[in-house]
């Protein structure tokens, strides 16, 4: 009795741990100043270990790009040096983080984290101490809710409209498009703003598939997309293996369909030669073109094998926010309202920043085809 | 709460109850004062919060003591009765308005109904078996939260704010002093416990259930009483620390905290209350700034370790070292030697 | 004399075994009454049943003119029925005085909030309930083992701790599932005066055992369990002589 019972804590015990001590990377602070300008300190909350470590450290590269490339160009009157707090994904110590980051530590201005259940609560913080906030999730509540946060990034509803446009404009008359989204939040959620967006440009889609998550064989789902043959499939998935399996037994079923999806970070990698073809929507790929591939180049001399949107998004966040510590100064409220006059900003992975309206940065996302080997950027053209 | 008894002790033969353990009660009356006072002490925004979610932590380990330690019921449904907590104050006080002085012990109600649910469900299974079907309790209620659009689904709640005697508790200090008022109250009630009646029942329904019933003692109602008093508590836990988080989503019902409260009991022993509150201070306390000893990614690792060694040399934890003979032993031959040094 | 226990018809089937068939049984007050048979006649299964530990298939039970046929063991203990097993049930990690003072708690009547707040009447009556268990582990010469952890006392030690509990209980019928099995000889003579001097304090006892000789020096009556069947019942002198007994044991011995 107690021999099974102790054994029962201990295999639960290690197998929780094991399970959750994934994906963890080693992380490191931040640099110091020059000698003689002023420095000016701002807070990086990131998951950089944790199960969601692979964006944290995305957002930390983009952050640390920035600093040195700002730094070293010396056109400011000051040096910029991120204080980077790894919040190990963990809600409870995002908040703390946060709250050390803007009291304790009394840094005017907070950056990160990423995932949503750690931005709110650390956006909560930051909104009841007027504290601006630089935020990259594509939840529409984070700037719908909070005055305080500018979006560095593209809500989910507005890469959504990106996807619409672009059909819009290359859907042909007797062509059809068809949903398919995972029975998740994200693919429910997903399949929902498509389905609205679409009726507003006079689409009705032929087909909505809903498919549960981890499933072995999509056969079904291709054949019945296969009977159909649309034009477009609008994909609304965000759990990588599924979109993988999705896109080769499309291909071994022969489907020639277009698949457009969101950015399921590790689709095309699961799904190799299948995923050539596949347009994915995303603020920034790094493709061949020339801003494109010098911030890629920045973002992996940061450590990062294969750079993402969080990444080229934090890289911009950070020269933005150098401009408005430049611009409005380095109190909280200058930083504020130096973000606000954030207008037609350029950035290296985007030339069309905009705060001065609203505080949701862009007002659209960009596809891209794999072809392969890279990105080719086909929208907008 | 003295021993009137006092049995002819024959030399010392055999592990006894530890004389050592005199010192304990000083130690712990002086301990909690300290903690009282500590935030006017120690005056910092950012680590009195700290200090609040160490003291919810603290309140969530005893609950696993109380359950695992002194009942023996291998639960690992502590993620459901604090989840359940959290969203049941945010909708009794931060939605509702009604105070937490009156709306927290609604809230330990609410708690206290889901574990006895939780026991009713796993009455007839034991260890593994038990452990798995609590652990499902979360998965269950977090899928009912998900889906409820009244409760923000997916998102959860954000925007309430959670009062206690007409204060907002986010405000650090008071979050930290009503945190601490039902950390001391459940202390009572498990030193009570562990000494009265209810105590050695639970003691024999864990030791013995056969033996337990044969001497009148209804096991169920006892394992019931003890989830329901766990689940009050921990639901207690979670209402607090919506206020500290300031926002409520399915994610109060995730398995890391579970994970992590349990491996702050079985470091610090299940069945010793000081142990496993030191060790969640620490441990609460090393993960928070974990960055700062470099150790950030290997927070679970160090975890996973502690349990592993832990239960390979230390199979009643740190708190065991409290009552084991052998640190007995040595502290009396120091105590004799100091005094034999002195005269 | 009244009588204290009477069992009727009692039959329990494991697959299709009948480990007990239509057993009766009835033990008068203040008795000291011998449950006998040979290994796997029913013995134990026919106390189980009678004290709630195992389900009944047939049969009634009566407990102080009482049907209790069918209550769990917790509410006939709560009745005043308590017992000892074969192989002990203790509460291995507790000290003695803990063990006994558990089967005190059925007189141990407090309740919320003395319970979950230590107040002067739990203190009041913790403390004149223990000085009743040192009384009777006094009496049990147990009294010096009283702070020790039972899983480190001897084999003997152990059974009388597990007697005291049962006893604690202050039961109106103490069940005894074989006591003295193991025990050396001069421990065995100690538990005989042991269980005179309980029933001559007014205690009503069963007790199943395999030493005859012990039984029949001291029981008031005798049962014979056999295959399941009682085979004889009645005064030790008379159940002595009873050939189906006689045989029983006979039939026994050749077969060992
Ligand atoms: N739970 C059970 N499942 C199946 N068979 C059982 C069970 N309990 C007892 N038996 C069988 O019932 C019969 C009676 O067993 P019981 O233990 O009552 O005998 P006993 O008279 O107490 O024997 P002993 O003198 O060896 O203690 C035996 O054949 C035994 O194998
Ligand atoms: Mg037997």
């Amino acid at each position: 009795m107690i021999r099974s019972r102790k054994f029962a804590i201990t295999a639960l015990a290690v197998l929780g741990v094991t399970a959750l001590a994934g994906c963890a990377q080693p992380a490191d602070t931040g640099d110091g100043g020059d000698g003689d300008k002023a420095t000016f300190k701002f807070a990086v909350v990131a998951e950089e270990t944790g199960n969601y470590a692979g964006y944290g450290t995305q957002l930390v590269a983009g952050v640390k790009a920035a600093v040195k490339d700002i730094n070293a160009a010396g056109d400011y009157n000051f040096t910029l040096e991120p204080v980077i707090y790894d919040c190990q994904s963990d809600q409870a110590i995002c908040v703390q983080k946060t709250r050390q980051a803007i009291t304790s530590d009394e840094l005017p201005v907070v950056m990160g984290p990423i995932v949503s259940v750690n931005i709110v609560p650390s956006a909560e913080v930051t909104n009841r101490a007027g504290v601006p906030h630089l935020v990259m999730a594509v939840l529409p509540a984070l700037t719908a809710d909070y005055d305080n946060t500018f979006r560095w990034g593209t809500q989910n509803d507005r890469s959504n409209q990106t996807v619409v446009d672009y059909v819009e404009a290359n859907l042909k008359p007797g062509e059809d498009v068809a949903i398919v989204n995972a029975t998740t939040d994200f693919g429910k959620g997903g399949a929902v703003i498509q389905t609205e967006q679409l009726a507003d440009i006079g689409v009705t889609p032929a087909l909505t598939i809903g498919h549960d998550p981890d499933q072995a064989d999509y056969t079904p789902v291709i054949t019945q997309l296969k009977e159909l043959n649309p034009r477009y499939v609008l994909l609304s998935d965000s759990n990588p293996a599924d979109v993988a399996k999705l896109l080769r037994q499309a291909k071994e079923l022969g489907l020639e369909s277009e698949w457009i999806g969101a950015d399921a970070s590790g689709s095309i990698d699961l799904a190799g030669a299948a995923a050539i073809g596949y347009k994915t929507v995303s603020p920034w790929y790094p493709t061949e073109e020339a801003n494109s591939a010098s911030l890629a180049e920045k973002l992996q001399a940061q450590g990062i094998e294969i750079p993402g949107w969080i990444a080229a998004m934090a890289y911009d966040a950070t020269l933005g926010l150098a401009e408005a510590v430049a611009t409005g100064g380095t109190t909280s409220e200058e930083i504020w309202s130096g973000l606000e006059g954030l207008s037609d900003f350029d950035g290296l992975a985007r030339g069309d920043w905009d705060f001065s309206k609203d505080h949701m940065g862009l007002k659209s996302s960009t596809i891209a085809t794999w072809n392969g080997t890279g990105y080719e950027s086909v929208w907008p053209n | 709460m003295t021993d009137t008894l006092s049995p002819a002790t024959t030399g010392a033969t055999g592990r006894r109850a530890p004389s050592a353990g005199n010192l304990l009660p000083i130690i712990g009356v002086v301990v909690a004062a300290v903690a009282v006072v500590l935030p006017i002490l120690v005056d910092d925004f950012a680590f009195n919060y700290l200090m609040s979610y160490t003291v919810i932590t603290c309140i969530l380990a005893l609950t696993m003591h109380l359950l695992m330690g002194l009942a023996g019921v291998f639960s690992l449904g502590q993620a459901a009765m604090f989840g359940a907590g959290a969203y049941a104050a945010v909708v009794i006080i931060g939605q509702t308005g009604i105070d937490g002085t009156l709306g927290l012990f609604l809230v330990a109600a609410v708690g206290a109904v889901i574990g006895i649910l939780m026991g009713l469900v796993t009455l007839r299974t034991t260890d593994l078996y038990l452990a798995l079907t609590t652990l499902a309790f979360g998965y269950i209620v977090e899928n009912l939260v998900r889906n409820s659009d009244w409760l923000g689904g997916p998102q959860g709640i954000t925007g309430f704010d959670i009062t206690f005697a007409g204060s907002y508790l986010d405000e650090p200090k008071l979050l930290y002093w009503v945190g601490l008022g039902f950390l001391y109250l459940l202390i009572v009630i498990i030193m009570s416990v562990r000494r009265s009646k209810v105590g050695r029942a639970l003691m024999a329904t864990r030791e013995s259930p056969i033996a337990a019933r044969s001497i009148g003692i209804d096991t169920r109602r006892y394992k019931l009483l003890a989830f329901g008093v766990a689940g009050a508590f921990a639901a207690v836990a979670g209402g607090l620390y919506t206020a500290y988080a300031l926002v409520v989503d399915p994610s109060v019902f995730g398995i890391d905290l579970t994970l992590s409260v349990l491996a702050i009991a079985i470091v610090g022993g299940l069945r010793s209350m000081p142990g496993i509150i030191v060790v969640a201070i620490v441990l609460t306390y090393f993960r928070n700034s974990a960055e700062t000893f470099g150790a950030s990614q290997y927070v679970l690792l160090i975890y996973g370790l502690l349990i592993v060694l832990t239960l390979r040399f230390l199979p009643q934890g740190l708190g065991g070292l409290l009552t084991s003979p052998r640190v007995l032993a040595a502290t009396r031959s120091i105590r004799a030697r100091f005094h034999g040094g002195t005269q | 004399m009244t009588v204290i226990l009477e069992a009727r018809g009692l039959t329990r089937k494991f697959g299709g075994l009948t480990a007990v068939d239509n057993a009766d049984i009835t033990v008068d007050e203040h008795a000291l009454h011998g449950l006998i048979g040979p290994n796997g006649a029913g013995k134990t299964t026919f106390v189980n049943m009678i004290t709630g530990v195992d389900s009944i298939d047939g049969g009634t039970v009566t407990f102080e003119g009482k049907d209790v046929t069918g209550l769990r063991s917790f509410h006939m203990a709560s009745l005043g029925m308590a017992r000892s097993f074969q192989t002990s049930q203790l509460f291995e990690e507790e000290s003695v005085l803990s063990n006994v003072m558990a089967g005190r708690h059925r007189h141990i009547d407090y309740g919320f909030p003395h319970t979950f707040f230590y107040t002067p009447k739990t203190s009041r009556v913790e403390r004149a309930n223990r000085e009743r268990c040192m009384a009777l582990l006094e009496q049990l010469n147990l009294a010096d083992d009283a702070k020790r952890l039972v899983a480190e006392l001897p084999y003997g030690r152990r059974r009388l701790v597990e007697m005291a509990r049962a006893i604690a209980s202050e039961p109106s019928l103490l069940v005894l599932d074989e006591p003295a099995a193991g025990l050396p000889g001069s421990d065995v003579e100690a538990l005989g005066e042991t269980l005179v001097s309980l029933s001559k304090n007014g205690y009503t006892v069963l007790i199943i055992e395999h030493n005859i000789g012990l039984l029949m020096s001291i029981c008031d009556g005798l049962t014979v369990l056999s295959e399941g069947r009682v085979i004889a019942d009645g005064v030790p002198s008379v159940v002595r002589a009873d050939p189906q007994v006689i045989e029983a044991y006979i039939g026994r011995s050749d077969d060992a």
